[in-house]
């Protein structure tokens, strides 16, 4: 039996090379889909785990500042201590690059890599031993425009120190880049800038906050800190929330896509085999049989397919992965995973057996003759409602003809549109990101920077710094002043992050949502993250414990803020006492510019007329890196479902043209000539594609800002901007194009069909 | 008299892998106008070739075809389509009506595609189905009526454009002998209004409602018989079953 049900099964494939080529066709570029999504949401997927695992992350961080007297040999022999590497030396240089200067915490190592937080190198290799050699951390080299082999200059103290990175790598921890010993002394960094390091690994992870709670009781910060593994994953995460949620949602959109297509292009084969069903059955073939041999026929067809797709899947998938590994800043994950393998080839084989199974065994249910006739009209045969409005709207006969034709299997037709849907779902969800970035890079009170450039003087001098700006001129319009720290609230375990603004802040308005901007001293405004997890509201007190001192402060109104998970707080620098204000964090400089585009020319300007001695950040750059750093994963996925979209569609339509051979004969009997059938086939394609534009709209505005707000519950829902409507529009020609791509190859069979031979076989 | 199909030297031969195979061997027949035409033979004689030829759904390989005086075997695809929905209309054994339109929607379909606005295909329609008998199941899909009914509605779709010739190709070979008659009574009361008929069946009996039978064997006319005015079915029945043996 099992030698019949193959033989047969085979015959079968080669009877129809066509439709077999097909679906092929089909199940390998799902295939191919189905690899390339989950390798990208393994890639996109917990990138602090990505790079823990990748790293052997270090639990616990303990930092002993320079003539620190604690122990950091006994530390690493603690009770719940399993391993411990280091110390290593640690200190921050200011190193200039490219005309900026960024301040570095530099972490010294010897030519082999540290065995805790041991860094992964991505490109270039590991410190020779050689001075002047430096590691770059990836996130850090890809947010700078820093690669392998560029020269750098670290400078302390007036002494300038040149550097070349020679590698690049991942690493959890806070540290590096990473240099030998020697290098980092000659960089001479500021006492008060440097330490010592311990990594540790504990026994228990989950005990690290006890651990770390434990030291804190045990010693002063001018002592030692400790930061845990957390803390870690909350930088990660920070950082790359958005563009983790985006990639997931990118890949979720294509293994869906890919289930719907494989389900149609599967079901309309059975479909289109009813005639056959019934003969088999005439022949012998029980309701089982017909069934299995379905089955044998689309798994031989399914296996060979997925096989080769997931393969050109797994090729492929460096070209979304690497972009995805160096946005996150993680290593760059393998693409052949066994998951991958085992759920691209079995996964696939699943889909194709249940949607072989359902349909095959309903049809081999029925009777012969029954069979045989549906097999003739295995078509719906009420017209749509849309079939009945293009009657209505008098169209050309052949359009009205193309439009029921669209509708003669509803079910076929509802999985094209879904399975479109869902594609053009992803378009409106990537056109929606676009115009969002767009929105929140024009308008810098949308990023809680009300102005164009940030400077942090380093060891410019404040009269000096006003000098610089002074020089100017015209250019600048407003120039306020930040000193920022953590605070925290009596009474509540979180902390939170204060900034105290000095200067013209009142010029450039934040991002008011509820209430007003503070007017003076004793107003602050908030995020929306801070009175979610007080349970405050606008016009409540919020008594802070900032610097030192107590600040009282009321909150008179709520900010958009999408850092710090918006648990933020602003207020006049008046509101705290000088002597608690100096230990805020180095004041910097915020310059509101009076043209947005001249961010660049005053920043190169301002680092010319200081030497080079400033970092000075254009605030738009980061959000501007972000988006270009996404787009090529975005579009990658998008070009790939739309391809699989229009194969999707052009198989649908072959199969529904191979299924009414006939009625294509008889269109042409009673006078529809070659251009009337073909304009009629198109016409089909186009009210598919037309309703699922449509539907993919519906669908996809709700899904993108539902997916804006999962990534910033605080102030996703301000954030989220539709789409310009325009581009919106410009989908419908767009999906035009896609149909009278796909409709070509279908409309020509079509209206190549002899009526004589399609009509002589009764 | 005026002949409203004429054929001259028709050939057919088809190509069944690689072998040449001859359906139609010079075939010379000319249709007046209101006249009624069997075309009688065993399976495979040539037949429906014929008939396909006549149509435009084939094209001959030598020979010609004339309509109302005017040479088509050398139409276009498109050209012929567009001749067919005026000039020719098509009845085949299986009904062939579109299954997924409604009966009205089959009967209007020729007529729009003709010109004729919606009102007006829509008129005609109303007028073919009282004619026919079948005005009641203008709402339904063809799968839900009977088969004489569905041959009815085909036979409406023929005649929906007023075609100068009708073509019908087995019509009654897949119905039950009271739709057999009803069928045959409805061609025989077209053709008394004037309309030309060519048909093609294996059964005499249905033969013998036309004016002149064409017997064919292998490709070729072997016999021509013209029936008299007097029918007495059963007698010319047999006769023409003689012939056929």
């Amino acid at each position: 039996m099992t030698r019949l049900l193959l033989r047969t099964a085979v015959v079968n494939l080669r009877s129809r090379p066509l439709q077999t080529t097909l679906v092929a066709v089909i199940i390998t570029a799902a295939a191919a889909t189905l690899a390339l999504a989950l390798s990208l949401r393994a890639g996109a997927a917990d990138p602090y785990n990505q790079i823990a695992r990748a790293t052997n992350a270090a639990d616990v961080h303990v930092f002993a500042p320079s003539g620190s007297r604690a122990d950091l040999a006994a530390l690493a022999h603690a009770p719940g201590v399993r391993a411990a590497d280091g110390p290593y030396d640690v200190g921050e240089a200011t190193v200039r690059y490219g005309g900026s200067s960024v301040d570095m915490p530099f972490q010294a190592a010897t030519s082999q890599r540290p065995r805790i937080d041991r860094p992964r190198l991505t490109s270039g290799r590991w410190l020779s031993g050689a001075p002047g050699e430096l590691v770059l951390g990836r996130w850090v080299a890809q947010e700078r425009g820093i690669a392998v082999g560029d020269r750098l200059t670290a400078i302390a103290d007036g002494r300038r120190t040149a550097l070349t990175v020679v590698g690049v790598a991942v690493s959890a921890g806070p540290t590096g880049p990473w240099v030998t010993r020697s290098t980092l002394a000659a960089l001479a960094p500021a006492r008060d800038q440097s330490g010592r390091l311990l990594e540790l690994k504990l026994a228990d992870r989950s005990k690290s906050a006890a651990f770390v709670d434990g030291l804190r009781r045990r010693y002063q910060p001018d002592q030692l800190s400790a930061d845990d593994w957390r803390q870690d994953r909350q930088d990660v995460t920070d950082r790359t929330s958005t563009a983790t949620v985006v990639l997931g949602s990118a890949s979720l959109f294509a293994l869906l896509a890919v289930g719907f297509i494989i389900a149609n292009a599967i079901t309309g084969r059975i479909l289109a085999s009813r005639r056959d069903i019934g003969l088999l059955k005439a022949a012998g073939f029980t309701p089982g049989g017909v069934t299995a041999l379905f089955v044998v026929e689309n798994l031989i067809l399914a296996l060979g397919a997925a096989i080769v797709g997931t393969a050109i899947g797994i090729a492929l998938s460096p070209l979304l992965l690497e972009p995805t590994a160096n946005l996150l800043g993680t290593a760059t994950p393998s693409g052949v995973r066994p998951v991958t393998i085992a759920v691209g080839v079995l996964g696939v084989a699943a889909v194709v057996c249940v949607f072989t199974a359902l349909p095959a065994w309903r049809a081999g249910r029925l009777g012969v003759l029954e069979a045989i006739a549906l097999g003739r009209t295995s078509i719906n045969t009420k017209p749509s409602r849309l079939a009945r409005a293009a009657t209505a709207l008098r169209l050309p006969p052949s359009v009205v003809l193309g439009v029921k034709d669209a509708f003669a299997s509803r079910s076929r037709a509802a999985m094209t549109i879904a399975s479109l849907a869902l594609t053009m779902a992803t378009v409106v969800f990537a056109l929606g990101a676009e115009a969002t970035y767009r929105r929140v890079i024009h308008d810098s009170s949308l990023r809680a920077k009300p102005y164009e450039l940030l400077v942090s003087t380093n060891d410019v001098s404040a009269p000096r710094m006003r000098a610089l700006i002074a020089g100017e001129g015209g250019k600048i319009a407003g120039t306020a002043t930040v000193a920022g720290t953590t605070a925290s609230v009596p009474g509540h375990t979180v902390d939170i992050w204060a900034r105290a603004l000095g200067g013209d802040y009142e010029r450039r308005p934040y991002a008011i949502r509820d209430g007003r901007m503070f007017a003076g001293p004793g107003e602050a405004i908030v995020g929306r993250g801070l009175l979610d997890a007080l349970g405050l509201h606008v016009g409540d007190r919020l008594p802070l414990d900032a610097g030192g001192a107590n600040v009282n402060l009321r909150i008179v109104g709520r900010y958009i803020e999408p850092d710090n998970d918006a648990m933020t707080a602003i207020f006049d620098e008046r509101s705290v006492p000088p002597a608690a204000l100096a230990r805020f964090g180095p004041k910097q400089y915020e310059l509101q510019l009076t043209d947005h585009s001249q961010a660049h020319a005053v920043e190169s300007a301002l680092l010319r007329a200081s030497g080079g001695r400033l970092d000075v950040e254009a605030t738009e750059d980061s959000v501007r890196q972000e988006r270009d750093d996404l787009r090529p994963v975005l579009y990658g996925t998008e070009v790939v479902l739309l391809a699989i979209g229009l194969v999707n569609l052009l198989t649908t339509l072959l199969l529904g043209i191979r299924e009414r051979v006939r009625d294509f004969g008889i269109f042409k009997v009673v006078g529809l000539t070659p251009r009337q059938v073909l304009a009629s086939v198109t016409a089909g394609g186009t009210v598919l594609a037309v309703i699922a534009v449509v539907a993919g709209i519906v669908i996809g505005l709700p899904i993108f800002h539902g997916l804006v707000v999962l990534t910033n519950p605080s102030d996703g829902p301000d954030l989220a901007t539709a789409p310009t409507w325009w581009w919106v529009l410009l989908m419908l020609p767009g999906a035009l194009l896609f149909t009278t791509l796909a409709s070509v190859l279908p409309a020509r069979r079509a209206a190549a069909i002899k009526p004589a031979e399609a009509l002589r076989y009764e | 008299m005026k002949h409203v199909l004429v054929t001259t030297g028709l050939e057919k031969t088809y190509d069944s892998d690689g072998v040449p195979v001859a359906a139609l061997r010079g075939v010379d027949l000319a249709v007046a106008e209101g006249e009624f035409v069997s075309v009688m033979g065993p399976s495979g004689c040539g037949k429906s070739t014929l008939l396909h030829l006549l149509g435009g759904l084939d094209r001959p390989s030598q020979g010609e075809v004339h309509l109302d005086g005017r040479r088509v075997d050398q139409l276009s695809e498109a050209a012929w389509a567009i001749l067919r929905r005026r000039q020719v209309g098509f009845v085949f054994q299986f009904f062939n009506l579109i299954a997924n339109l409604t009966v009205a929607d089959n009967v209007e379909l020729p007529g729009l595609l003709a010109g004729q606005s919606p009102r007006e295909a829509r008129g005609r329609r109303r007028e073919l189905l009282a004619d026919l008998g079948i005005e009641e199941v203008a709402g339904s899909v063809p799968s839900r009526i009977s088969g004489g009914q569905q041959q009815r509605v085909a036979l409406a779709r023929a005649l929906v454009n007023h075609p100068a010739v009708l073509l019908a190709d087995e019509p009654t070979g897949n119905l039950d002998t009271q739709s057999t008659r009803e069928v045959l009574e409805l061609l025989r009361g077209h053709h008394e209004r004037g309309q030309t008929i060519v048909l093609v069946t294996h059964d005499a009996r249905v033969a013998s409602a036309a004016d002149r039978v064409i017997h064919m064997r292998d490709g070729l006319i072997s016999e021509e018989t013209r029936l008299s005015g007097e029918r007495d079915p059963a007698a010319l029945a047999s006769q023409l079953v003689r012939l056929e043996v």
